[in-house]
């Protein structure tokens, strides 16, 4: 029975040491993780708090991020709510890149939201997380002009994106506004663009922009 | 020494022919696999989606596994009054609890190996990237959860009631991860009394946010060492106190 007290007794103080010699690590990690954090208030709800708390902050924005995928998809969607949604997203996982390009451009570009505020606020927010990337102020600089109505700088800054990263919700922008500047100018080079677009789409993930690539391939089959 | 690896494997060899142990580890399994079908719903993000998920749901499950078999471990032996068996026999107190946490650890580490591998085979299969950040995740649940093991116990220990045990050990695990929030909480109030009360908590609560790599938001980089160094001393007080407490209970 002694011999048991002792032993814990020694055992119990190697711990102790072990765990004062660390402690000071620790906290400086603990700090690191706390700073690169979330520091906003947006997006705070009692699903992202626990979240948060819990330690599921990823997983969250996984869930979140599928979430934002099918409400938009549905189409039924106020722009209100997919902005909350993306607010909720960054809240959990303000790196999380995809969310500000998609929830951006689908606020501000699809013609039945056209909510520019929205999309500049979501890409800014996107900016200051992530401010070395570079595609985001391509998307920033394409919302911005569209707002204008400035064509010819959203395609600048729209088709750079398209230069490296794959979105087909973009793409079909891009390729829609290229249409209708042929429609109006009559100008080859535009439906040509267009045609190129479309041809990409063709494998868009979304099925109803493959669709509609392929509707528009057959309607200006001849250039294709 | 070889008294505590006899009871550590035949505490291994129980918990795999646990009927209710086998059906978490399939179901388990089962949802890990299903992560695939998410891909199809996660436009661009599908390894993402695929990765953060099949971590959660390693760390969960065994969790769930985690907290019922070491909650309920003293418990259920003293009411099977199987542990009379065991402490008759050349066994010390301290062997047989060293022998049974050791037996639970490995079975731990077991679970997330093969979940692990299974959802490593998943993300290869789905050409995902995979970097070293997906080993030191698994690593780290392995971590937390061996933490759970040995507060599992200790509550086991304490208890006399099966359900307190699994919800305070369940307690600790939440509070674990919130224990920044604790920190700035106690920073925040006045009363003297709560302060106290909330910074001891913080001082001898684990610290699973720090453990909780598969969660880091941005790369840092980390002396692995200190931090095994930190489960180890944790783990090393939380087995004396274990000790100390099963010593002096009445069985």
């Amino acid at each position: 029975m002694l011999k048991s007290r002792i032993y814990n007794i020694i055992v119990g103080f190697m711990g102790i040491i072990i765990l004062i010699y660390v402690s000071s690590y620790m906290g400086n990690v603990e700090g690191e993780l706390y700073r690169m954090q979330y520091q906003g208030e947006e997006g705070k709800s009692p699903i992202t708090i626990n979240n948060k708390l819990m330690g599921f902050k990823k997983f969250g924005s996984s869930i979140l991020w599928i979430k934002q995928v099918l409400d938009v998809g549905s189409f039924d969607y106020k722009a209100e709510r997919i902005k909350e949604n993306s607010e909720k997203i960054s809240y959990l996982d303000p790196y999380f890149i995809s969310n500000y390009y998609f929830s951006g451009t689908v606020v501000a570009l699809i013609k039945s939201y056209s909510r520019y505020d929205y999309g500049f606020e979501i890409l800014k927010r996107g900016l200051k997380y992530n401010p070395d990337d570079k595609y985001i102020k391509n998307y920033l600089g394409g919302v911005a002009a569209a707002s204008k109505g400035d064509i010819e700088s959203l395609l600048i800054s729209f088709e750079s994106i398209l230069e490296d990263v794959r979105d087909d919700r973009l793409m079909n922008v891009v390729a829609y506004i290229y249409e209708e500047k042929y429609k109006k100018t009559k100008n080859k080079e535009y439906i040509k663009k267009a045609v190129y677009y479309w041809d990409k789409m063709q494998n868009a993930k979304e099925e109803l922009y493959q669709k509609r690539a392929l509707k528009k391939l057959d309607e200006y089959r001849k250039y294709n | 020494m070889k008294q505590i690896i006899a009871i550590a494997k035949f505490t291994i060899k129980e918990n795999i022919s646990n009927r209710l142990f086998n059906a978490f580890i399939g179901f388990g399994l089962f949802i890990i696999m299903s992560t695939v079908f998410l891909k199809e719903i996660s436009l661009y993000e599908e390894s993402k989606v695929i990765y953060d998920s099949g971590l959660f749901l390693i760390e969960f499950f065994v969790l769930l596994i985690t907290i019922f078999t070491s909650a309920t471990l003293v418990l259920k032996e003293t009411k099977e009054k199987s542990i009379y068996l065991v402490l008759t026999k050349p066994v010390t107190r301290n062997m047989y609890i060293l022998g049974k946490v050791l037996g639970l650890i490995v079975t731990v580490f077991l679970n997330i190996a093969i979940m692990g591998g299974i959802l490593y085979g998943i993300l290869v299969w789905q050409k995902a990237q995979i970097s070293l950040e997906y080993m030191y995740s698994l690593i780290f649940i392995f971590y937390k959860l061996s933490l759970v093991v040995v507060i599992g116990v200790l509550f086991s220990v304490i208890s006399d009631s099966v359900i307190t045990a699994n919800m305070f050990t369940f307690s600790i695990y939440i509070l674990g991860h919130a224990i920044y929030e604790l920190k700035m909480l106690a920073d925040k109030i006045e009363n003297i009394v709560v302060k106290s009360i909330l910074e001891f908590l913080y001082r001898i609560l684990p610290n699973f946010r720090v453990l909780n790599y598969k969660d880091y938001l941005k790369h840092i980089d980390i002396d692995f060492g200190k931090i095994s160094l930190y489960v180890l001393g944790y783990l090393i007080i939380t087995m004396v106190i274990i000790n100390i407490v099963f010593n002096r209970k009445k069985i």
